[in-house]
């Protein structure tokens, strides 16, 4: 018999596949399915027989009907890779005693506080940071240390996040949000360029990482910026924020799972701990990362949540190829996005191309730092070659 | 207390067919789909609006209360419907544990199981009933068989539909040979035409909104329908319908459609058996072709005080009728559909309902039926006979099971 798991989406259908392929081990599991009215183009109701579709505006009423799910279904695995879902899931594995992400554990991967403590505790390095809860908090932060930066506790996609340079002026953000006690933090902010690694994490054991450089910093979601990174040659570098990666994964009690580490690397040489979260990076990571390394993030996420061993979705490259994967998203700019051509994408050599027409919602405009409009995987001979391509790439979506 | 604007209300459909959510959809109320496991998604969602949300339940397993409680509840729906023979159990449940408006369990309990509702009949008004019994064994169903005296007997399910199950037993070497009665009722078997009657009630109000003549083929699978019934003589149908009503009275029926099968004998009406739903075969087409009134809407959107019929609703012929087309048991060869013109009859539809490659089942039940025509027009005899000859040309071909294509 196959494994019930309960599956809880809040990306399109189509992000549980790579082109045809299924994602999910159908011959291995069952899968019940929990998705909403925008997601639900090219569910088949043969593959997913057990199928929720409602409206996610009310997380409680999701969770309930997910926790009836669970139980009514035998479920034995759940697996939800948006980072909105994480701790919906974790709390529902924790109280029916199901394998995966705890609630304990997802909570110290959700609170960018918590988080910070932790990992501070283990030796690793991090802004300097502090709950925001009153007006007395901003009045402790030592504005000499220069910007500052305020963003939820638990939030995502860059959303709500606020550069401040002095005390007036972070007061004043703070009265505009009107947030409550528990729900904000303020840290200082680290100049430098910012890194991702993407780790699989089997039994504590570190079984891949791959590190990327972000080519535009994330948080500048402005219409019609330009976002993306691409993946570091090994070297000193990778290894350093490999080590970190670990060292944070151990700090935060991750048995299972696959991590998106995103790390500064200062003027001076220093890396300062960002933030991790316990699902694959956005905006195309796992496409470059597939690309260069044959390693599925999404599907290993899958595989582990399912409580299988994850695999390799193709031989990786040797280790004396040099080529550079990267990923460029173009946000949408209040206008709706012009598709670009197969020639047009052939002549700038991009390997994937995808055209987002809905993105930025009616008005165009990016909602989140994964909201592109077009979004490309190309490759190139050495970073600074690659950025070349980035710059044909802007000067042809007329950037 | 007023009530919000329709748009706002939220009704739950239990297993619906793709027809019947666009017939819900057009109510224009919020709608939540809980339908079982496997039917097709994209009859039911509309892609970018949250105005239809869809569950998949089993809503005739035993975990359905907790759904009820767990996920419904929350949601505070405002009515939960069903139009199929086993959601009216689950709906009458569900509106009973969230106190919501519709018919008790208890009324559609009686219509469900056979032996009950004959056992009403025969206590409240058993000019409208035959006999039954509920044989505890073989020996008990044979002594019944022999005390009425030998004649042809019924013996079938004490709850089921589209035919599944019913036998006719005219010995006692038939009855043997049924094997163990339990859970099915014997009944004296009633020679003569059948037909049925599509009412809706209203605040214990019963409207008779048509009399339709069925025919049988083998194991009482339904073979035609016609609207009106043109065997029935008009001076009898208002004692059929004050009959009707009366029988409507006795099972407490309040609100809500009934299909109800009955045979007429010695001018009055007896009861073959009932449902608190319209009824299926594409009746409620029929209807709403020969009286204007769409029962399909009706019974979706009364708890809601929605979908009755409006002075818009004016009939569209005299008469219509639907036939459906038979084929030897064995795996679908090749489907072909007649293309047919008749002078007096109107063709509104003519479908396949099995494709290559599906298997064709003996015909028992109505699900062994491979096609169907339904014209209309100005008699009803001659739309009977154009639906036959619609159905009679519909070609499905058959190899047998196993045998090789």
């Amino acid at each position: 018999m196959r494994k019930p798991l309960l599956i809880i989406s809040r990306d399109p259908h189509r992000a549980l596949f790579d082109s045809a392929r299924c994602l999910l081990p159908l011959a291995d599991i069952e899968p019940h399915l929990v998705t909403n009215p925008w997601l639900v183009e090219g569910v088949n109701s043969r593959d997913f027989r057990h199928t929720t579709v409602c409206d996610f505006i009310n997380d409680d009423l999701v969770e309930r009907t997910c926790d009836w799910i669970v139980g009514a279904n035998g479920i034995r695995g759940i697996v939800a890779l948006h980072e909105k879902m994480v701790i919906m899931a974790a709390r529902l594995r924790t109280a029916h005693g199901l394998p995966g992400l705890q609630l304990d554990t997802a909570l110290l991967f959700r609170d960018k506080v918590r988080m910070k403590r932790a990992v501070h505790a283990h030796g690793v390095t991090v802004p300097e940071f502090r709950a925001l809860d009153d007006d007395g908090d901003l009045a402790a932060v030592d504005w000499s240390r220069g910007r500052h930066v305020i963003k939820p506790r638990c939030g995502v996609g860059s959303n709500q996040t606020h550069v401040v340079d002095s005390l007036p002026t972070a007061r004043e953000v703070w009265r505009r949000i009107g947030a409550r006690a528990g729900e904000y933090e303020i840290e200082e902010f680290i100049d430098g360029d910012m890194l991702h690694c993407d780790g699989i994490v089997r039994d504590g054991r570190v079984l891949h990482t791959s590190v990327g450089q972000y080519h535009a910093r994330p948080g500048n979601v402005a219409p019609g910026a330009m976002a993306g990174s691409y993946l570091l040659p090994n070297g000193d570098l990778t290894q350093r924020i490999a080590d970190m990666h670990e060292r944070v994964v151990g700090a935060l009690g991750l048995g299972s799972g696959v991590t998106h580490l995103e790390v500064f690397h200062t003027p001076q040489g220093r890396l300062v701990f960002c933030e991790i979260a316990a699902r694959p990076g956005g905006g195309g990571i796992d496409r470059m990362v597939l690309r260069r390394y044959g390693v599925h993030l999404r599907e290993a996420a899958i595989r582990i949540e399912a409580d299988l061993p994850p695999t390799v979705a193709r031989p990786p490259t040797s280790a004396g190829d040099q080529t550079v994967w990267g990923r460029v998203g173009i946000y949408p700019d209040g206008r709706v996005p012009t598709e670009f051509t197969a020639q047009e994408c052939g002549e700038l050599g991009v390997a994937e191309y995808e055209y987002r027409p809905a993105a930025g919602g009616n008005h165009h405009l990016p909602l989140h730092s994964t909201d592109y409009a077009h979004r490309f995987i190309l490759s190139g001979g050495s970073p600074a070659d690659f950025m070349a391509r980035v710059e044909r790439l802007r000067a042809a979506a007329g950037q | 207390m007023s009530q919000p604007p329709s748009e706002d209300r939220q009704l739950v459909v239990l297993g619906a067919s793709g027809q019947i959510a666009a017939v819900a959809r057009r109510l224009g109320c919020r709608l939540i789909h809980v339908q079982k496991p496997g039917s097709p998604l994209e009859q039911f969602i509309e892609p970018g609006s949250v105005r239809s949300t869809y569950y998949t339940v089993d809503y005739t397993a035993e975990s359905f209360p907790s759904f009820l409680e767990q996920v419904l509840r929350p949601l505070a729906p405002d009515a939960v419907v069903s139009v199929r023979e086993d959601g009216l159990g689950p709906a009458a449940l569900a509106n009973a544990r969230l106190g919501l408006a519709g018919t008790p369990l208890e009324v559609v309990e009686t219509l469900r199981d056979k032996a009950k509702m004959r056992a009403l009949l025969e206590s409240k008004a058993p000019h409208l009933t035959v006999r039954a019994s509920v044989p505890a064994s073989l020996e008990d169903a044979v002594d019944t068989f022999l005390s009425w005296g030998g004649r042809p007997a019924i013996l079938k399910p004490r709850a089921s539909s589209g035919s599944r199950g019913v036998v006719l037993v005219e010995s006692v070497a038939d009855l043997l040979a049924q094997g163990d009665p339990s859970g099915q009722v014997l009944e004296e078997y009633l020679p003569g035409q059948e037909y049925s009657a599509e009412s809706f009630s209203v605040g214990g109000v019963h409207r008779i909104v048509a009399l339709v003549e069925k025919h049988t083929g083998p194991s009482f699978v339904e073979l035609a329908h016609v609207v009106p019934a043109p065997s029935l003589d008009v001076s009898a149908v208002p004692v059929i319908q004050d009959q009707l009503t009366e029988f409507l009275d006795v099972v407490g029926l309040v609100d809500g459609p009934a299909h109800t099968e009955f045979k007429l004998i010695d001018g009055g009406i007896r009861v073959i058996e009932s449902h608190n739903r319209i009824g299926g075969d594409g009746i409620p087409h029929l209807v709403r072709l020969v009286t204007g009134t769409d029962l399909q809407r009706w019974s979706m959107g009364w708890p809601l005080g929605l979908g009755g019929p409006g002075p818009q609703d004016r009939p569209a012929a005299a008469a219509a009728a639907i036939a459906f087309a038979t084929a030897p048991e064995g795996v679908v060869q090749s489907v072909a559909l007649p293309r047919l013109e008749f002078a007096d009859a109107t063709v509104e539809d003519v479908r396949s309902f099995v494709r290559p490659g599906d298997e064709v089942a003996v015909l028992t039940s109505s699900s062994a039926r491979v096609g169907s025509g339904s014209v209309s027009g100005a008699d009803p005899s001659r739309v009977l006979a154009a639906a036959r000859r619609l159905a009679a040309g519909i070609d499905v071909v058959c190899r047998p099971t196993g045998a090789r294509g």
